[in-house]
């Protein structure tokens, strides 16, 4: 079991997990729960196939060991910039928090617009429930298998050893299990957890990640082999603050847009 | 969808662009036998894209 690949997954999963619940909770609560558990499982079904045709192409097809190094080191560290950005400014306040509670209302204020707030649901309401789960589970989860994915990739470079695939695999179900469980018993959104702490935590690993691996791919000698990682981790963190420490200054924090 | 799917995995085209040189810089290094030298090249060029997606983002 590759645990740092399990635990990253898990948190990079569990951030996305939750802003798909929100969106799912809101088809549920507002219009009905046959189309947002509808929407829910189309969603997965075509996540599921995502991730089986991508990982079975990567990790079976003739792909140069080096080439699919590079490729997920930079996919990797493109990933892991991103986050690590977003969720930088987000600490510092120069952007707006993402506030699930907030989201929420929007979605369910836009489906009582359509004719869901009484006994009888419209059919426009109940196709924009089914769709509304539908391309939430579909665009947050996407972002999971992409790092499932690439994770799964790096299977061919860990010959001998147990595969990452399965590590990466299990982190973003378990994540899906604890989240969905809990919010389908609370019935809300989970407003509670520290969202971008955790998106500011995967954001630093994934970065770490694709930078060590994008160097093995071209021939880079870290010393300390896999000790780097941690090397990579605090020198990204110690960027990341002098970072929030430049933009904390922003007097009026802006509206966050996506995730 | 397909948009959907070039900000999923690019976002943005200078950072891929930052990272590319770096890792551009850091091969350079390593074919001159400067293979340390590589990897802090790599590190540098990952930061500086770092600095410049926040400074990007801040001013959207």
């Amino acid at each position: 079991m590759h645990w740092i690949v399990a635990l990253t997954t898990f948190l990079g999963a569990s951030v996305e997990w939750i802003e798909a619940l929100t969106l799912v909770l809101a088809a549920g609560i507002t219009v009905g729960w046959r189309p947002a558990l509808r929407g829910s499982a189309y969603g997965f079904l075509v996540l599921g196939g995502i991730v089986a045709l991508l990982g079975v192409a990567l990790t079976r097809f003739a792909i140069l060991t080096t080439v699919l190094q590079l490729a997920v080191g930079v996919f990797l560290a493109l990933f892991g910039i991103r986050w690590l950005a977003k969720a930088t400014l987000r600490s510092a306040g120069a952007i707006a928090l993402h506030d699930e509670e907030a989201a929420f209302e929007r979605e369910a204020a836009s489906l009582r617009a359509l004719g869901a707030g009484g006994q009888v649901r419209s059919p426009r309401a109940l196709q924009e429930a089914f769709t509304l789960s539908f391309q939430g589970v579909l665009l947050e989860g996407l972002e999971v298998a992409l790092i499932v994915v690439a994770f799964g990739a790096t299977t061919r470079l860990h010959s001998g050893s147990p595969s990452p695939l399965w590590s990466a695999v299990l982190g973003a179900l378990s994540a899906l299990v604890l989240v969905f469980v809990a919010g389908l018993l609370t019935h809300k959104p989970l407003a509670r957890l520290p969202e971008n702490t955790l998106k500011y935590a995967v954001g630093l690993m994934l970065t770490s990640f694709g930078v060590f691996w994008l160097g093995e791919g071209i021939g880079v000698r870290w010393p300390g082999q896999d000790l780097t990682l941690v090397g990579l981790v605090v020198v990204f963190f110690a960027l990341s603050r002098a970072l929030a420490g430049r933009y904390g200054t922003n007097p009026e924090p802006q509206e966050a847009s996506g995730a | 969808m397909l948009e959907t799917l070039y900000d999923l995995v690019i976002g943005d085209y200078r950072a891929l662009l930052g990272v590319v040189l770096s890792a551009g810089v850091a091969y350079a290094l390593t074919l001159l036998g400067l293979r340390l030298e590589g990897g802090l090249a790599l590190v540098v060029g990952a930061g500086a894209t770092l600095v410049f997606a926040t400074h990007a983002r801040a001013g959207a």
